[in-house]
């Protein structure tokens, strides 16, 4: 694999060159500690390495809310305008390979699955991906468990792994390359490519699956006793969804004002009650553990009978945010034991 | 530059004439203001769109109108929510939106040379009109056609106004019931299945389609059974929560099945084999 290497003394001044062509999106910290993809600024810090970043880049291809149209004047003369598509390139630095891997699971559902959501397509189109290996996963991940690893490259333009002064560099696309051509970064060495591989197999080494997520979808039964223990103490707040990278399910409601007022699509989970309640009462997935059913089987189930492949990652997110500490590797560990 | 192959942005059509079918149910007609737009919205009976009155949201709604009939399009809407109190609000000449058509459809083909019985309740009777009325346009196609129609009582009997044009129409019986009668009601008095029952359609070379409210679809299938309907030979269709009609949004899935896309038209053979999460 072609590969060049970038010292760290470096990365700001080629972020810096990026920002005059692309919008930058990078890991950012706020305060304790805690790091955000947000747009960098011209002259803002470049921190590449550091923790994982508490939210996906989900985000940035479908937004907590987003305007789908506007609408102007009252119901005897109206006119709608659709949100423009964007106009300049983004790039995203620093992301993990369980969330590029989670933006190819988002593709089956708004780009495979019969109509195109073009608000959707146009962001992954116009966005190009810089990854970094995760040397020290956190205490939640568990990548390894539905097949990935923390040093994945796929859905990447380009791989970064820590080497303490520099970066090595993994080519993955010709988006990427674009990236860095010109920038003179020196070829990696065959001591860089064998130091970069084997910290990923040191990252692997700390991350043994905890369950056989292929057995996992064999196993998802309807009528198991799990989903009830489990719906028990959840308390369908639903920050697993809105933590997931691949949850993608939306609401859509309008907001109106005087003279028009936006239609927008915002996050939405199946965890919450009325998600599935239909205006006169109907309610097909009446208690919680319905919708913990769902959620479960939907990622390790239904997906992969519609796509072949589960809607997890493994980021950990959901075991680390849950307040009530269910641990969905927990609860897929007792699916395949079919315990409880 | 907006974004023209976004998903999400509706027709506009105006709403032309407002039927008033019972005390809490209106049947909206309305006309896309863009002419092209009313010849390229071609859609099957079955099929359904997102209706949407603007700065209240939108709903999904069955196309009750046949596409035989050009122009136009129709849905019926029970006052329920927010959105279909809003629907209520309109008055002929104001606009609202319209995505779609979305979702399969009747199988009009296949039913091609069969008898057809139609069992339906209450604004369940939506869907069904679409394909009585394509059926009764292109009568020389199908076989007998026996339709079954209940409610809870004579005032809640939708599409009153057609019923002379269904009794009329060649090889082709009503058969109405209400569950209470009233003032005025000289029909039968009694629910759908047991009329069902009485009646006995054939069910050879036939095939029934149903809609209704699940007491009156549970109580049906076991007298369509006895009658020797097979599972392949009775077809619904389904109401689920949705929000994109699209595949996006991720509501109105049983299983892997998504209503907006696999359906909303099923056999019962299919149903069956659905997690019972509907």
């Amino acid at each position: 694999m072609e590969a060049v290497v970038l010292n760290k003394s470096d990365v700001t001044s080629w972020v810096r060159g990026l920002l005059a062509s692309y919008r930058v999106v990078g890991p950012t910290s706020a305060a304790e500690g805690v790091v955000h993809y947000t747009p960098l600024a011209e002259d803002g810090p470049v921190v590449l390495d550091g923790l994982r970043p508490i939210r996906s880049p989900k985000e940035h291809f479908i937004p907590a809310t987003e305007t789908l149209l506007a609408f102007h004047g009252t119901a005897k003369a109206i006119s709608l305008e659709a949100p423009p598509a964007p106009t300049r390139e983004t790039v995203i630095l620093g992301v993990r390979s369980c969330d590029a891997r989670a933006l190819t699971r988002l593709d089956d559902v708004f780009l495979k699955r019969k109509e195109t959501d073009s608000l959707y397509g146009n962001r992954r189109k116009t966005t190009r991906l810089v990854g970094l290996a995760c040397e020290s996963p956190s205490w939640g991940c568990f990548c390894t468990s539905v097949g990935g690893s923390p040093a994945a490259s796929e859905g990447l333009d380009l791989l970064f792994t820590d080497l303490g002064d520099r970066y090595h560099i993994a080519i993955l696309s010709e988006a990427g390359r674009e990236l860095i051509a010109g920038a003179g970064f020196a070829a990696a060495t065959d001591a860089d490519a064998s130091a970069a591989k084997a910290q990923h197999a040191a990252a692997v080494d700390r991350m043994p699956p905890f369950f056989d997520a292929k057995a996992v979808a064999e196993k998802v039964e309807w009528d198991a006793p799990v989903w009830m223990h489990y719906a028990k103490r959840c308390l369908a707040c639903g920050a697993c969804s809105f933590l997931c990278p691949t949850c993608h399910c939306f609401d859509i409601q309008d907001d109106a004002t005087a003279d028009g007022g936006v239609r927008f699509r915002c996050w939405d989970t199946c965890q919450f009650g009325d998600f599935t309640r239909m205006g006169a009462g109907h309610n097909p997935r009446q208690t919680q553990k319905e919708r913990v059913r769902q959620r479960v089987s939907h990622k390790f189930k239904y997906l992969v009978e519609e796509f072949g492949r589960q809607g997890c990652t493994g980021c950990g997110r959901c075991v680390e945010a849950c307040p009530v500490n269910i641990d969905l590797r927990q609860v897929l560990h007792d699916v395949e034991g079919a315990k409880r | 530059m907006s974004d023209a192959g976004n998903l999400y942005v509706p027709n506009l059509a105006v709403i032309d004439r407002i039927v008033e079918e019972t005390w809490d149910t209106r049947t909206f007609r309305a006309v896309f203001t863009d002419a092209g737009m009313r010849e390229r919205f071609s859609y099957h009976p079955g099929q359904f769109q997102e209706v949407s009155v603007f700065g209240v949201g939108e709903a999904t709604f069955c196309l009750a109108s046949s596409p035989t009939r050009t122009g136009y399009v129709e849905f019926s809407a029970k006052k329920v929510g927010a959105l279909t109190s809003a629907l209520h609000e309109l008055s002929e000449g104001e606009t609202v939106g319209i995505r779609g058509p979305y979702g399969n459809w009747f199988p009009y083909d296949m039913m091609q040379g069969k008898n057809l019985l139609f069992v339906g309740g209450g604004i369940g009777m939506a869907p069904l009109r679409s394909l009585l009325n394509f059926c009764l346009d292109r009568r020389g196609d199908y076989g007998h056609i026996d339709i079954f129609y209940g409610a809870r009582t004579p005032g809640d009997l939708c599409y009153t106004k057609e019923f002379e044009a269904w009794r009329s129409a060649p090889d082709t019986s009503l058969y109405l019931t209400v569950d209470k009668g009233g003032p005025g009601w000289e029909g039968k008095v009694g629910v759908v299945p047991a009329y069902v029952r009485e009646i006995a359609p054939a069910s050879r070379n036939a095939v029934a389609i149903t809609c209704g409210p699940p007491i009156m679809i549970k109580f049906t299938l076991p007298e369509l059974g006895k009658l020797g309907f097979s599972d392949e030979q009775i077809i619904t269709t389904l109401e689920m929560k949705m929000k994109c009609g699209v595949g996006k949004c991720g509501r109105c899935n049983i299983g892997h099945t998504y209503v907006c896309l696999d359906g909303p038209v099923f056999t019962y053979a299919q149903l069956r084999k659905l997690p019972p999460e509907f």
